[in-house]
C-alpha cells in the first residue's frame, strides 16, 4: 500500500512514522482509567485507541477518552503561569515565569504561616487524584489540617457509611456473584471498563437488581428495576430489611455472633412494611418484596453502590448505612461474591498488595494541628476521615470562625461544585491569596491570584494500580504542551520552598513513591521497565470473613446496626445511632409550606456518557453528542405543562433559577426533573442554599430538593 | 453449437444483464446489438459533464466497449439499429443487414427523447439530450456564451440544465405545458415550494405553456409560447419534454406492448424466450400492482441483472419497484416516491428549507415528497417499499416499532413522525 | 479469508457514543461543518420488542448487494477487496442517488453536496486492524467479523436480522 494511503488511514508503521505509545486516560474516576494506545507522529497525537494489554479496560474506551485529542489540544489549555493584574473575577492576567510564580507562592504561604498559623492555608485537590497523597503530606508537613478534596462531595460519604457499619471500607466482590444489586450506579456510562464484567455476569445467570429513578441503561438490562423516588433510598433499604426479617431470610448466626444493635434495628424496621415503603418510595410493594427475596435468597450477593448519588441527600449517609446493612443482615458480608472489607494499596485502589500509603498520608497527628475546617459543623466527618470538609471552606473564609482562612492552594478547583455558587464566589473574592492549578482556563481561574498550567495524563508519567493488582508506570507520550508541568512537579518544588517539617518530601517524587511502595516490592524503576504494565508481585488473594481473626474496627468490635460513633452525636438533628430514614429537608413532608409552589423534585446527579463533571463540555466532539443543553422531564409532566421537546424552560427554587431547554423523555421519572450538572453556563448548583447539607458527611443534597418548572418564551431570561 | 443470447441495446440494463449472465455460469455466445457506439452511457450525467464535474471517460462506468467485450466474451454489433425482431423465426436483424439467430433475446432498447414538431426558423438553436452525440453537440454550442436559455420541459433533466446554465451566468426560462414543475412526481404544494425557490434565483417560469414556434429576430431568435403574448428572446433552446420507450421496431401483434414492453417478475415478455429490461420495460409497480415503466438507473440495473440470471437458467424474481426519483440541483434536493396524485388525504410540513408531504388513501401510504432531507429519504423510501411488501401499504399503529431505523429518521426530524402518523 | 460483516447487538448497545467519537477521531471530523459517519438513536421502550429502551448505533452497513452501488450513476461507489463499500471521491457528482437508495441513512454530504460516508475503515481493515468504532466499543455491541463468528456469538438480536 502506498505511503499516502497508509497516512490517510493512520496506520502505525515505519513508512508513516506513526508510533504507538502507551499511556492511560485520567478524565474520569480513578478505578476506570483506561489504557491508551496513542498514535504519535512527529510529537503529536493523531489518533487515540484503547490499550489491549490493559486487563481492566481491555482495549476499549468511552466517548470521553476517545475524544482525548480535543482534550489535550484544546484551545482552552493554560500555557504559562499567570499573575492577576485586574480585579478578581475578570480575565486580566499577565504571563510570568515559573520561578516568579514559585517565589511568590512560597513567599505568600510562608508569610501566612507566620502571621496566622499554617491552618490559614488550605490545600484543595480536585480531579484527577494522582497527586493526592503528596499534597496531603505537603499540607501536614506545612502544619495545616486543611487538606481537602473533591471527595468532600463524592466518595467519602460512601466510605463513611461502610466504616460506621464495619470499621472498614468495602468493595463488591463481583467476579462471580449470584446477585448484583446496583444501588444508584450507572456503570455502563460512567465506568465502561466494568461493562463487560456486568454483561458476563448477566450472561452467566447472575440476577441483576437496579435501584434508580431513571431508565438508565443498566436499569434496562436489570431483572428487577426498582424505580425509586429520589431521596427515599433509606426507606427502601429498611423495607427490604423488613421483608427479609419477617420472612426469616436473615443470617441469624452471623447476626447473633457478630453484630450489635440488631434488636433495636429490627424493631425500627417493623414500620417499613412493603405497603408503607410503597407510599414513601413509589415502588410497588410486591416488586420491592420480590427484590428483597431475590437478594436475600441468593447464595452470594454483592451491592454495587455509587460514590455519589445516594449520598447527595440531606439524609445521605443514613441512606447508605441502611443499604449496606443488608449485606450483614443476609450473611453475604466479607464473603466471596459479597461485599468485602478492603484496604487501599495505592491511591484509592484496593489492589491487593501492601504499601506504606496510610503512614505516608497521615504522618502528623491531627491533635497537633488546629481544628479542621468543618470540625465543629460535621464532627462525624472529622472523626471518620482525615481531610477537612471542603464544603465548609467558603463558610469559614467568610465568617473567619473559628479562625480565618487566608489562602487556598487549589489543584483544579471548580467553584461551581459548591452548592450556592454565589456563596463560594463571595468567599473566593474575600480570599487573600488563591492559587489555582489547572489544565484549562476555567471560569474559577478568574478568581485566582496566580494560575499555574499543568498537563494531562498523556504528557506525564505516573504510577497507577487497579483493583485486580495490575499496575503501570506510564511515560509521557508527548512533551507537555506549552510551559505546563505535572502536578507533582509543582508539589515537589513547593516542598523545597515551603516551610515544612518533613525530610522525605524534599527528596523528590521517585524517593517518595518508592517509600510508599516499599512493602510491595515495586519501585519506580522496576515499574518503568514494563511499558504495558504488569501484575503486582506478592499479590494477596482476597481473604474472607477476616473479622473472625481481627474483629471489627468499631467501638463494639462488631458490625453495628446501631452505630456507637453516631450515638455520640445524636443530639445533632438528623443524626441517630440507627439508620433512621428522614425525608430530604426540602421535601413536601418536611417543608410543606413551600411544597405547593414547588411541586417538583429537582435532581442534579445523573450522568451523561460523554460528560464528566465539567471536563468535556468544551470538547466539540463530545458536546456534539448532545448539542442542546437540556434537562430531562417526563412526557406526562411535559404534557401537563404544555412543554414540548427543546422548549425553553425556567427551573426555579426559593433560592434561585436557571434557564435551560427541555428534553422530554421517558428516562425521567414523573414528578422529577433531572438537570445535568457541569454545564459551563448553567449554574444548577446555584438553586441550593449553602446550608442544604447532610449533617453527617457535610455533603450537599444535590439529588433531591423542591423546585418548579415552567415554559418560557424562546430566549427569555 | 452452444446457446446464443442476444441483447438489444447497450445501456446499463444491457451491460448488467451480460455481467450477470456470465457470473451465473452462462458459457454460450452473447451478441450485443446497439444503434450507438457507446456502452453504458447514462444521459443523466450530461449536465455534470457539461459543468466540468466529470471527465468524458468517467461517463462510461462499464468501461470501453472493447474491454467489456473482451472481459465478458461478447460479440458486439454497434452503430446500427435493430430493424426487426422475428419472434417466430427467433432472429434479430439490424440496419447493416446482419441477421442473428437467438435462443434467448433481451430487449433493452431504452427510451428516446420526444421531439415535438415545432416551427423553428433558426438553425443550431434547438438541442435535445439523450445520446452522446447530442451531448457533444451541446458541448460545442457551450463554447460560445449563452445569454438567454429557454428550457422546454421542467423535468429532472431540464432542472439540471437550468442549474448548469444559471451557474454560467445565463438567464434561464422554463417552459412546460404542465401546470407545475415535476408535475408527475410532485404534489402541487411541493411544486409551488420549489418554484418559489427557483424564482428567487431569477429563473423565469412559464407553466401551462408550450413552445409554439421559434422565429428569427434582430439579435438572434425569439420563442413564441402558446397563449402567451410576449416573445422570449433566446439564443439556446433545450427540449427535454420527456422520453418514450423505443418499441418502434417491434411487431405489436407478436409481443405485448403497452407504453413499454410488458414483463413479469422474471423479466419475461409475452413471447417465450424474449425478455425485456430497463427504460423500455414495463415491470411491476408495487404500489398499484400494475405494470409501469420506472425509468430509473437502479431499476434498469436490477432488471438487467434479473433478466441475465433468468436467461442463464437461474430462476430469479425481481419483485418490482415503486416509482421514485431524486435530483439535486442548486441548493435543493428533491425526492419523490409513489404517487402523490392519488389518495384522499395529504399531510405536509415545512421547517426552514426542509419540506415533506405524504399522500394517503385511508390508512394506506400512497406517496411522499421530500425537499432537502437526504438524511431520511432512503430510510423512508425503503420503509415505504417494506410497508407495501408486508402490510399492503397500511401504515401501522406503532410506527417506530415496525422498523427500528425509522427511529433514526424521526430523531432527525421529530415532526416527521407526526405527519407520517397522521395517515394512520 | 472469509469476508467480514458489521453487526450490532441490540442487547449490548447502551448508546454511550464511544463509537461515534472514535469514528470522528479516526476521520478528523470537524463537527462544525460535517456530520459524523456514525450516529446513535435512542429507541423508546414502547417501540421495542422487549419493552425496554434500546440504542441503535448506525453507520454504513456495507451491504453485500449494496443498493447505493447499484444506484450510483458514475460508479463512484464500489466494493473494495474486503467487501467494504467505499467511495472514489473524484467520481462523486453529488447527485444524492445513494441517499435515496440507502435504507440506513448512511450517506452524508459535505458542504459541496458530495458523498462522505463510513468506509468501514477500509485502510485499517486492509492492514489487519479493526474498524475504529468496533475497536473502541466497551460493551462489545459493535462487531466486525465473519458470518460464522457472529452467529457463533449467538446474540438474541442481530441488527441485520431486524432490518431485513
Amino acid at each position: 500500500m502506498d505511503k499516502e494511503k497508509l497516512l490517510k488511514g493512520k496506520i502505525p508503521c515505519k513508512e508513516t512514522g506513526i508510533e504507538v505509545k502507551k499511556s492511560i486516560c485520567s478524565i474520569c474516576n480513578p478505578n476506570s482509567h483506561c489504557g491508551f494506545d496513542l498514535y504519535v507522529k512527529d510529537g503529536e497525537i493523531i489518533k487515540v485507541e484503547g490499550m489491549k494489554e490493559h486487563p481492566v479496560s481491555r482495549g476499549t474506551l468511552c466517548s470521553k477518552g476517545a475524544a482525548t485529542r480535543q482534550y489535550v489540544y484544546s484551545p482552552d489549555r493554560l500555557q504559562t503561569p499567570m499573575k492577576r493584574v485586574g480585579p478578581k473575577g475578570t480575565d486580566d492576567f499577565v504571563p510570568i515565569s515559573w520561578e516568579e510564580a514559585y517565589s511568590l507562592i512560597a513567599e505568600k504561604l510562608n508569610g501566612y504561616k507566620i502571621d496566622f498559623g499554617p491552618e490559614a492555608v488550605s490545600f484543595f485537590v480536585g480531579y484527577s487524584k494522582w497527586m493526592r497523597p503528596y499534597v496531603q503530606r505537603l499540607a501536614q508537613a506545612f502544619g495545616s489540617p486543611n487538606y481537602c478534596t473533591e471527595s468532600s462531595t463524592c466518595f467519602k460519604a460512601t466510605y463513611i457509611a461502610w466504616k460506621l457499619l464495619c470499621g472498614s471500607f468495602c468493595t463488591p466482590h463481583m467476579a462471580s456473584t449470584d446477585c448484583l444489586m446496583v444501588w444508584s450506579n450507572n456503570p455502563l456510562y460512567t465506568n465502561t471498563p466494568m461493562a463487560s464484567t456486568i454483561f458476563k455476569l448477566k450472561d452467566s445467570g447472575t440476577k441483576i437488581i437496579v435501584i434508580d429513578p431513571r431508565l438508565s441503561p443498566i436499569a434496562e438490562i436489570a431483572d428487577i428495576h426498582l424505580r425509586i423516588k429520589p431521596g427515599t433510598d433509606g426507606a427502601l433499604a429498611l423495607g427490604m430489611a423488613n421483608v427479609i426479617i419477617s420472612e426469616e431470610l436473615h443470617d441469624k448466626e452471623f447476626i447473633k455472633e457478630w453484630t450489635a444493635g440488631f434488636e433495636d434495628y429490627a424493631e425500627y424496621v417493623k414500620e417499613y412494611t412493603p405497603e408503607a415503603v410503597e407510599q414513601i418510595t413509589g415502588i410497588p410493594a410486591e416488586l420491592m418484596a420480590e427484590a428483597a427475596r431475590a437478594y436475600a435468597g441468593s447464595k452470594t450477593g454483592a451491592i454495587l453502590p455509587s460514590s455519589a448519588s445516594v449520598v447527595h441527600h440531606t439524609n445521605g449517609v443514613q441512606n447508605y448505612r441502611a443499604v449496606f446493612m443488608l449485606s450483614g443482615l443476609t450473611g453475604k458480608f466479607d464473603k466471596a461474591g459479597g461485599n468485602i472489607m478492603n484496604t487501599y494499596s495505592y491511591l484509592e485502589s484496593t489492589s491487593g498488595f501492601p504499601t506504606n500509603q496510610e503512614a505516608y498520608m497521615h504522618f502528623k497527628d491531627p491533635a497537633d494541628m488546629a481544628p479542621r475546617v468543618g470540625a465543629d459543623k460535621v464532627p462525624v466527618w472529622c472523626e471518620m476521615t482525615n481531610e477537612a470538609q471542603a464544603m465548609f471552606l467558603p463558610d469559614q473564609i467568610i465568617s473567619e470562625d473559628p479562625y480565618p482562612i487566608r489562602a487556598v492552594l487549589g489543584f483544579g478547583m471548580n467553584r461551581k461544585m459548591w452548592n450556592d455558587t454565589k456563596h463560594m464566589k463571595e468567599a473566593l473574592r474575600k480570599l487573600d491569596f488563591f492559587v489555582n492549578i489547572d489544565i484549562f482556563k476555567t471560569e474559577t481561574c478568574n478568581y485566582a491570584d496566580i494560575i499555574l498550567p499543568v498537563c494531562t495524563s498523556v504528557e506525564r508519567g505516573e504510577f497507577k494500580s487497579y483493583g485486580n493488582g495490575y499496575c503501570i508506570h506510564t511515560k509521557p507520550a508527548i512533551e507537555p504542551l506549552f510551559e505546563s508541568k505535572t502536578d507533582l512537579d509543582i508539589v515537589f518544588e513547593l516542598a523545597k520552598r515551603l516551610d515544612i517539617d518533613d525530610e522525605l518530601m524534599p527528596k523528590g517524587y521517585e524517593e517518595n513513591l518508592n517509600w510508599i511502595l516499599e512493602p510491595s516490592g515495586i519501585t519506580m524503576k522496576s515499574a518503568l521497565e514494563h511499558e504495558s504494565g504488569f501484575m503486582a508481585p506478592f499479590l494477596k488473594a482476597p481473604e474472607f470473613e477476616k473479622y473472625k481473626k481481627s474483629r471489627f474496627k468499631t467501638p463494639s468490635g462488631k458490625m453495628e446496626f446501631a452505630s456507637g460513633i453516631l450515638k455520640k452525636y445524636d443530639q445533632i438533628e438528623g443524626i441517630d445511632a440507627l439508620p433512621k430514614f428522614l425525608y430530604p429537608v426540602s421535601s413536601p413532608q418536611r417543608d410543606p409550606k413551600i411544597a405547593r409552589d414547588y411541586p417538583f423534585i429537582i435532581n442534579t446527579g445523573g450522568r451523561l456518557p460523554m460528560y464528566l463533571h465539567s471536563r468535556t463540555f468544551r470538547l466539540p466532539w463530545t458536546a456534539a453528542m448532545r448539542p442542546v443543553a437540556a434537562a430531562d422531564i417526563n412526557p406526562e409532566d411535559a404534557k401537563r405543562l404544555g412543554i414540548e421537546q427543546h422548549d425553553d424552560i425556567r427551573i426555579f427554587t426559593p433560592h434561585g433559577e436557571i434557564f435551560i431547554k427541555a428534553n422530554v423523555t421517558e428516562i425521567a421519572l414523573e414528578g422529577v426533573v433531572f438537570v445535568y450538572h457541569g454545564y459551563p453556563d448553567i449554574q444548577v448548583n446555584g438553586l441550593l442554599p449553602y446550608t442544604y447539607r447532610d449533617p453527617i458527611s457535610g455533603f450537599p443534597g444535590f439529588n433531591s430538593f423542591l423546585g418548579n418548572v415552567e415554559k418560557v418564551k424562546k430566549g427569555e431570561k | 453449437m452452444g446457446t446464443v443470447n442476444v441483447v438489444i441495446g447497450s445501456g446499463y440494463a444491457a451491460a448488467e444483464s451480460i455481467m450477470s449472465m456470465r457470473s451465473s455460469g452462462f458459457s454460450g455466445e452473447i451478441h450485443l446489438l446497439s444503434d450507438t457506439g457507446w456502452l453504458g452511457f447514462n444521459p443523466m450525467l450530461t449536465s455534470y459533464y457539461l459543468s466540468g464535474k466529470v471527465e468524458f471517460n468517467e461517463l462510461f462506468p462499464f468501461g470501453k466497449s472493447e474491454d467489456f467485450a473482451r472481459e465478458y466474451d461478447v460479440n458486439m454489433h454497434m452503430g446500427s439499429p435493430v430493424i426487426e425482431l422475428d419472434t417466430k423465426k427467433k432472429s434479430v436483424t439490424n440496419a447493416n443487414g446482419e441477421k442473428i439467430h437467438y435462443d434467448k433475446c433481451l430487449i433493452c432498447s431504452g427510451a428516446e427523447t420526444i421531439k415535438p414538431k415545432i416551427h423553428c426558423e433558426v438553425e443550431d438553436l434547438v438541442f435535445t439530450l439523450r445520446t452522446v452525440e447530442e451531448m457533444q453537440a451541446l458541448e460545442e454550442r457551450l463554447t460560445r456564451p449563452v445569454k438567454n436559455a429557454v428550457i422546454a420541459g421542467a423535468s429532472m433533466v431540464g432542472v439540471k440544465m437550468a442549474e448548469m446554465l444559471a451557474n454560467r451566468g445565463s438567464n434561464v426560462s422554463f417552459v412546460d405545458l404542465a401546470p407545475h414543475i415535476f408535475s408527475l412526481a410532485a404534489h402541487e404544494n411541493c411544486s409551488v415550494e420549489i418554484e418559489e425557490r427557483l424564482r428567487n434565483k431569477q429563473i423565469d417560469l412559464y407553466f401551462n405553456h408550450a413552445i409554439e414556434k421559434i422565429q428569427k429576430s434582430s439579435d438572434g431568435a425569439v420563442v413564441q409560447l402558446s397563449g402567451y403574448a410576449d416573445l422570449i428572446s433566446t439564443d439556446l433552446v433545450i427540449m427535454c419534454v420527456g422520453v418514450r420507450p423505443r418499441v418502434g421496431f417491434l411487431d405489436r401483434n407478436e409481443i405485448s406492448v403497452d407504453r413499454g414492453i410488458l414483463v413479469d417478475e422474471y423479466m419475461r415478455t409475452s413471447v417465450s424466450d424474449v425478455y425485456a429490461a430497463g427504460d423500455v420495460a414495463q415491470g411491476r409497480n408495487m404500489l398499484t400492482g400494475e405494470n409501469q415503466i420506472i425509468g430509473l438507473l437502479a431499476n434498469a440495473r436490477y432488471q438487467g441483472r434479473t433478466a441475465g440470471r433468468n436467461m442463464a437458467g437461474q430462476l430469479e424474481k425481481y419483485p418490482g419497484n415503486i416509482p421514485h426519483n431524486t435530483t439535486h440541483f442548486f441548493d435543493m434536493e428533491f425526492m419523490s416516491a409513489g404517487d402523490m396524485h392519488s389518495g384522499d388525504r395529504m399531510t405536509e410540513n415545512k421547517e426552514g428549507d426542509k419540506y415533506a408531504a405524504f399522500c394517503f388513501q385511508g390508512k394506506r401510504l400512497c406517496g411522499m415528497n421530500l425537499l432537502n432531507m437526504p438524511e431520511v429519504s432512503g430510510i423512508l423510501k425503503n420503509y415505504f417499499v417494506k410497508v407495501l411488501e408486508t402490510n399492503e401499504g397500511i401504515v401501522p399503529e406503532k410506527l417506530q416499532g415496525s422498523s427500528l431505523i425509522l427511529n433514526q429518521a424521526f430523531s432527525e426530524y421529530p415532526w416527521l413522525e407526526t405527519i407520517l402518523g397522521e395517515g394512520k | 479469508m472469509a469476508e467480514k460483516y458489521f453487526d450490532l447487538d441490540l442487547d449490548r448497545c447502551v448508546g454511550c457514543f464511544a463509537c461515534v467519537v472514535a469514528c470522528m477521531d479516526q476521520n478528523d471530523t470537524d463537527v462544525i461543518i460535517d456530520r459524523p459517519f456514525r450516529q446513535i438513536t435512542p429507541i423508546d421502550s414502547c417501540y421495542t420488542a422487549k419493552g425496554k429502551r434500546e440504542y441503535l448505533s448506525m453507520a454504513c452497513m456495507h451491504c453485500e448487494d449494496a443498493p447505493c452501488i447499484t444506484g450510483c450513476p458514475t460508479g463512484a461507489l464500489r466494493k473494495d477487496g474486503n467487501g467494504l463499500t467505499v467511495v472514489e471521491e473524484s467520481l462523486c457528482i453529488g447527485c444524492h442517488s445513494c441517499a435515496v437508495a440507502c435504507p440506513y441513512g448512511a450517506p452524508k454530504f459535505d458542504q459541496e453536496g458530495r458523498l462522505r460516508k463510513c468506509d468501514g475503515c477500509a485502510i485499517r481493515v486492509e492492514n489487519g486492524l479493526e474498524p475504529a468504532c468496533v475497536r473502541v466499543c466497551p460493551t462489545g455491541a459493535l462487531k466486525f467479523d465473519t458470518q460464522e463468528n457472529l452467529e457463533e456469538q449467538k446474540r438474541a438480536q442481530l441488527i441485520r436480522k431486524i432490518t431485513k
